[in-house]
C-alpha cells in the first residue's frame, strides 16, 4: 500500500471512530518529538516547529503549521488544507470558531497548548485520548506492513553500523554512516543513541566524540521510520573478539529476552513481560540492575511514535493489545561487562508474537 | 529526532558568555517585577534553553527556571541514568531529573511566596506543564515573557556568531559535494550531505528536496520527493551545538541551466557579502537578483532565532520587510529564463 492509500485507510477508520463517539471534529497537536496523533490524522511527518490540525467528521482536514518551510512541504506531501500560521494559537482559535458549536476532541491533551486548554470550555474542546489512543496501539495489516519494512531497514542498517564500528572510529562517525544509509534508502527519520566503552559505561546517549577501542562494547538502538511507522532494533557488539566475561554476561540478556518474548500474547500485562525478563537477572544475582537506577524500561510500545504505551515495567498493569507493535529489550548495566542492549520489535498476537526483524541475537564481534 | 554529536567546549561557548546572557535576562525580569521565569524545551523548541545553559534534550522535555538572581536550574524528565551525560555537555546551572519538572519548580515557587512567574511562549506551554504549575502553586500568575526574552535574545554575542559561522561552514562544505555529480540523484546526494555534515560533528541534519524545478519549488523529504527532474534543489538544515543554519542549492544536469544557476548563486553570495544590516533586505535581494540578465526575484524569506525555535520566519511575504542582521538565514526564490531557482544562505 502506498503512502496515500495508507492515509486514506486511516482516515476512514478515524471518521468511523468519530461517528461512533459522536464527536464532530478532532483537534490534534504534534511536533518532531510527539507526532503520532498528528501523523495518524494528517499523514504529515513534522520536522520543525509545531502543528495543529482539525479533522472534520467528513474527513476535511485543516493543517496549521508555524514554520514556513514546513507549511510549503505539507502542501506537497499531504492532501490537507495547509495554512502557514506563525501565530498558531490565534489561527487555531479562529479555525475552531469557524467550526461552530461542535464537540471537538483534542489529542494528545497533555501536550495541547495552554493557550487553547485554558479556554477549553469556550472552544468546546475536551480530552480526545479515548478516541485515538487505541487506534495508535493496535495496528491494521497495512500499518504492520509499514512496520515490517521499517524493521527490515533497521536490520540492514545495523550491518552498516557494525561495519563502521572499528577501533579508531569516533562515535559520531558511526552515526554519520548509519544516517547516510537511511537517507539513501529514503528513511526520513531515525531515533538512535549510542554507548561506547567498557564497565564505566552506564547507558546510551548521543555521541560525545568517544573513540572506539579494541575490546570496547558498542551499543545502539536504531529506530528507522517508514511511512511514519517506527521499528527498533537494539544490539551490542564488541570491537574485536569478545572476552569470556562479555560472552557470559551477554548470555543473561539473551535468556532474558527469550523469557520476555515467551510470555507475550494479547492481553498479558506489561508487568508480566517485565517480570519474566527481570527474573532471569535475579536468578543470576543481578536483581539490583533491573531497577530504575540502571534501566529505564524493559521495553515499550512502538508505532507512529517510537516510545508508545505501555512501558514494559513491573509496576505497569496495562495489557499489551493484540496486533500492537512493541519492543522487548532487557537493556541494562552488567557489573562485569558494562551496559548491554538486546531487543527486537514484535507484533503481539492472540497466542504469542510475530518477530518483525530477523537479525541474529548474538553478541556481535567485529573483526578488524 | 536524529541527534548526533553533542558536546561543550569552553573556547566555543565560554561560561562567561552564558553568565552575561543570564545577567541580562535577570535584569529584564527585575524590570518586569517577575519572581522567576520558566522556559519549556524539547527537540522542537530547544533554542532558548540552549542559549542560556548550552543544553538540548535529545529526547523528552524539560523546564529551565531562572530565579530573580543566581544560577539557573534545569529540570528534565530524561532518565536520571543520563544525568552524567547531561552534566558533561551542560556547563552551567543546576540539573535535576524528575518526571514532573513543572511540579518541581512550582513547589519551590509556592514555598518562596512567588506571585508573578514569567513564561516564554506562554500560549504554547503544554497543558500538563501549565496545570502542574497552577495546581501546585495556586494563585501564581503566569505572565507571557516572550517579548522580554526576545529583546535580550536579539543581542548577538561573539559566542553565538562563532557557533553560527561554524555551522555555516559545515553546511557549505556538505553541499559543495554535489557540485561534482548532480546526476547521482537526490537521495544519494542527501546521503552524502548527511555523511559529510555528521562527520564534521553536526548535531542534526534535516534534508528536503525540490525534485523538479521545471514544475515547481515545493520541497519534500527523501521518502516523498519522488524522481528528480533535470533541475532540482536540495535544502539542508544543519545544527552544530544547538545552532542551526540552512543552505539550499539548485542543481541541473543541463549544463546551460547549471551555468545560469551558478550566476545566480554568485549574485546571492555577493548580496550576503555586501548586506547592509541597517537596510531592509527585500530591496537589496531584488536588486542583486535583477543584476543577473533574465532573472527576477519572486519571493524571499528571512529567518532567525528569537525564542525557543532554532530558526523562525521573521520577514518576507506577509511578514513584511526587515533588515538582515547577524546569524540570520535568507532564502531567495527566483526565475531565470523561465526556470525556477531557489537558494538559501546563512548571513
Amino acid at each position: 500500500m502506498n503512502a496515500s492509500a495508507l492515509h486514506n485507510a486511516r482516515s476512514a477508520i478515524l471518521r468511523e471512530e468519530m461517528a461512533r463517539a459522536d464527536i464532530d471534529a478532532l483537534l490534534v497537536y504534534g511536533n518532531n518529538w510527539h507526532a503520532d496523533s498528528l501523523r495518524y490524522a494528517t499523514d504529515f511527518g513534522i520536522q520543525e516547529g509545531q502543528a495543529l490540525a482539525l479533522v472534520g467528521r467528513d474527513g476535511t482536514t485543516t493543517l496549521l503549521l508555524d514554520d514556513a518551510g514546513e507549511a510549503e512541504r505539507a502542501k506537497l506531501e499531504t492532501a490537507c488544507d495547509v495554512v502557514f500560521a506563525p501565530k498558531l494559537i490565534e489561527a487555531a482559535k479562529s479555525m475552531l470558531g469557524r467550526a461552530g458549536n461542535r464537540r471537538v476532541a483534542a489529542a494528545p491533551w497533555r501536550l495541547m497548548p495552554y493557550g487553547l486548554t485554558r479556554e477549553a470550555k469556550d472552544l468546546r474542546i475536551s480530552d480526545g485520548a479515548a478516541l485515538i489512543e487505541h487506534l495508535l496501539m493496535a495496528k491494521r495489516d497495512f500499518e504492520l506492513d509499514a512496520a515490517r519494512r521499517a524493521a527490515k531497514l533497521a536490520d540492514e542498517g545495523y550491518k552498516v553500523f557494525r561495519d563502521a564500528a572499528v577501533p579508531g572510529a569516533k562515535d559520531y562517525e558511526l552515526i554519520a554512516a548509519i544516517e547516510a544509509f537511511f537517507r539513501v534508502h529514503k528513511v526520513p527519520e531515525n531515533f538512535m543513541i549510542i554507548g561506547v566503552g567498557g564497565v564505566e559505561v552506564r547507558g546510551m546517549a548521543p555521541p560525545v566524540g568517544k573513540i572506539v577501542k579494541a575490546g570496547d562494547l558498542v551499543t545502539t538502538e536504531l529506530t528507522p521510520c517508514v511511512d511514519g511507522y517506527y521499528a527498533q532494533v537494539c544490539r551490542t557488539l564488541v570491537a574485536g573478539k569478545a572476552s569470556d566475561v562479555q560472552l557470559k554476561s551477554f548470555a543473561v540478556y539473551q535468556e532474558a529476552l527469550d523469557a520476555g518474548l515467551a510470555v507475550v500474547k494479547s492481553g498479558v500485562k506489561a508487568s508480566d513481560i517485565a517480570k519474566a525478563e527481570n527474573d532471569v537477572f535475579r536468578k543470576y544475582g543481578l536483581g539490583d540492575y533491573v531497577t530504575s537506577e540502571y534501566t529505564r524500561v524493559r521495553g515499550h510500545g512502538i508505532g507512529l511514535f517510537p516510545d508508545q504505551r505501555p512501558q514494559i515495567l513491573e509496576d505497569v498493569a496495562l495489557p499489551v493489545v493484540g496486533d500492537s507493535t512493541i519492543i522487548v529489550h532487557p537493556n541494562t548495566y552488567h557489573p562485569d561487562a558494562g551496559y548491554m542492549v538486546l531487543g527486537d520489535t514484535i507484533v503481539v498476537r492472540e497466542n504469542g508474537h510475530e518477530s518483525l526483524g530477523s537479525l541474529s541475537r548474538e553478541l556481535f564481534q567485529v573483526a578488524y | 529526532m536524529r541527534r548526533g554529536y553533542y558536546g561543550w567546549d569552553e573556547a566555543e561557548l565560554p561560561k562567561a558568555a552564558l553568565a552575561a546572557r543570564r545577567a541580562r535576562l535577570q535584569s529584564a525580569m527585575a524590570r518586569e517585577n517577575l519572581d522567576g521565569l520558566v522556559i519549556y524545551t524539547n527537540i522542537a523548541r530547544p533554542a532558548a534553553v540552549s542559549w542560556l545553559i548550552g543544553f538540548t534534550p535529545y529526547w523528552s522535555e524539560g523546564l529551565l527556571f531562572a530565579p530573580p538572581a543566581g544560577e539557573l536550574d534545569f529540570a528534565t524528565a530524561l532518565s536520571k541514568r543520563v544525568a552524567e551525560w547531561m552534566r558533561a555537555v551542560t556547563p552551567v546551572g543546576e540539573l535535576t531529573t524528575t518526571p514532573k519538572p513543572a511540579e518541581y519548580f512550582a513547589k519551590r515557587l509556592k514555598a518562596s511566596g512567588a506571585r508573578r512567574l514569567g513564561v516564554l511562549d506562554l500560549d504554547m506551554l503544554p497543558s500538563v506543564q501549565a496545570a502542574e504549575l497552577l495546581e501546585t502553586a495556586p494563585g501564581l500568575a503566569l505572565v507571557d515573557a516572550t517579548a522580554l526574552f526576545a529583546a535580550e535574545r536579539a543581542k548577538r554575542d561573539d559566542a553565538e556568531r562563532g557557533l553560527f559561522a561554524h555551522a555555516a561552514v559545515i553546511a557549505r562544505d556538505a553541499l559543495a559535494l554535489i557540485d561534482s555529480s548532480p546526476e547521482r540523484g537526490a537521495n544519494t546526494l542527501a546521503g552524502a550531505i548527511e555523511k559529510s555534515a555528521r562527520d564534521a560533528r553536526a548535531e542534526d541534519v534535516n534534508i528536503t528536496i525540490a525534485p523538479d524545478l521545471g514544475r515547481g519549488v515545493g520541497f519534500a523529504r527523501v521518502d516523498r520527493a519522488g524522481e528528480t527532474g533535470a533541475s532540482f534543489a536540495i535544502r539542508a538544515s544543519i545544527a552544530y551545538k544547538s545552532t542551526w543554519v540552512r543552505r539550499t542549492r539548485s542543481l541541473s544536469t543541463n549544463a546551460a541551466i547549471a551555468a545560469r544557476f551558478a550566476t545566480l548563486e554568485a549574485a546571492l553570495d555577493a548580496l550576503i557579502a555586501r548586506n547592509d544590516p541597517a537596510a531592509d533586505i527585500g530591496p537589496q535581494a531584488a536588486a542583486a537578483i535583477a543584476r543577473v540578465p533574465g532573472a527576477r526575484l519572486d519571493r524571499w524569506l528571512l529567518e532567525e532565532c528569537r525564542g525557543s525555535y532554532p530558526l523562525e520566519a521573521v520577514a518576507g511575504g506577509d511578514l513584511g520587510d526587515a533588515p538582515a542582521g547577524a546569524c540570520a538565514v535568507l532564502t531567495a526564490h527566483a526565475t531565470i529564463d523561465g526556470v525556477n531557482w531557489v537558494a538559501t544562505r546563512p548571513i
